[in-house]
């Protein structure tokens, strides 16, 4: 998993102190949101994506997106 | 919107009375050691050193590295239910194993030799476990 979380809060002017206190989690949380180490929860996905002033896709990705199977009906 | 995540057992102020309360049954069982005759004294006795003895390392520590203030979030709830969750199952093979040796005549523990032996073993292994994910990051 990659993310954009520091760019985004770098852009804001924000520590990784300020945005783990504005969404309810503990620092170590974000740097490892950060290092893409961590798989956040939906809810705290959103939370990021909104204190960040963007979307949850624009922030995290996955990977390559052809390991995803699509079956056509 | 920000929640207060504090679980009440992470509090300093629990994590006081956890030490005082280890601190109160480690003397009570020095004191009943001597006081009381064997072997019930020496059986109640034994009890309440090893669990103060528990009660005091534990929340010592955890005293020790300022974590009585420290938030719990997503993450550390996860972790936390990861590693006892492993020291659960190696608790098992543990008493898998157990059993065959006693089964086998190799090695057969009395209860309280058994008891200290889990006691230690879940304690140690759960707290081994979820440091180990806390330095990963995360459980998979």
């Amino acid at each position: 998993m990659q993310t954009r979380i520091r760019e985004f809060r770098t852009k804001r002017n924000m520590t990784q102190a300020e945005l783990a206190d504005r969404v309810g989690v503990r620092r170590e949380t974000i740097v490892f949101l950060e290092a893409g180490r961590y798989n956040p929860s939906l809810r705290l996905a959103h939370r990021v994506a909104k204190e960040l002033g963007t979307t949850i896709d624009t922030l995290f990705s996955f990977g390559d997106e052809d390991d995803y199977v699509v079956r056509e009906e | 919107m920000k929640k207060d995540n504090r679980g009440l057992f992470k509090t300093r102020t629990w994590l006081v009375w956890m030490f005082l309360a280890g601190l109160f049954m480690l003397s009570a069982g020095i004191v009943g050691m001597s006081l009381l005759s064997p072997p019930a004294g020496g059986t109640f006795s034994s009890a309440f050193i090893s669990m103060g003895a528990v009660l005091i390392v534990l929340s010592g520590l955890k005293l020790w590295r300022g974590e009585g203030d420290s938030l719990q979030d997503e993450r550390t709830r996860k972790i936390g239910a990861y590693g006892l969750s492993w020291s659960w199952f190696l608790t098992f093979i543990v008493l898998f194993v157990v059993f065959w040796a006693d089964y086998l005549g190799v090695w057969s523990p009395d209860a309280a030799t058994l008891s200290v032996l889990l006691i230690l073993l879940m304690g140690i292994s759960a707290r081994a476990f979820q440091i180990y994910l806390f330095r990963r990051g995360d459980v998979d």
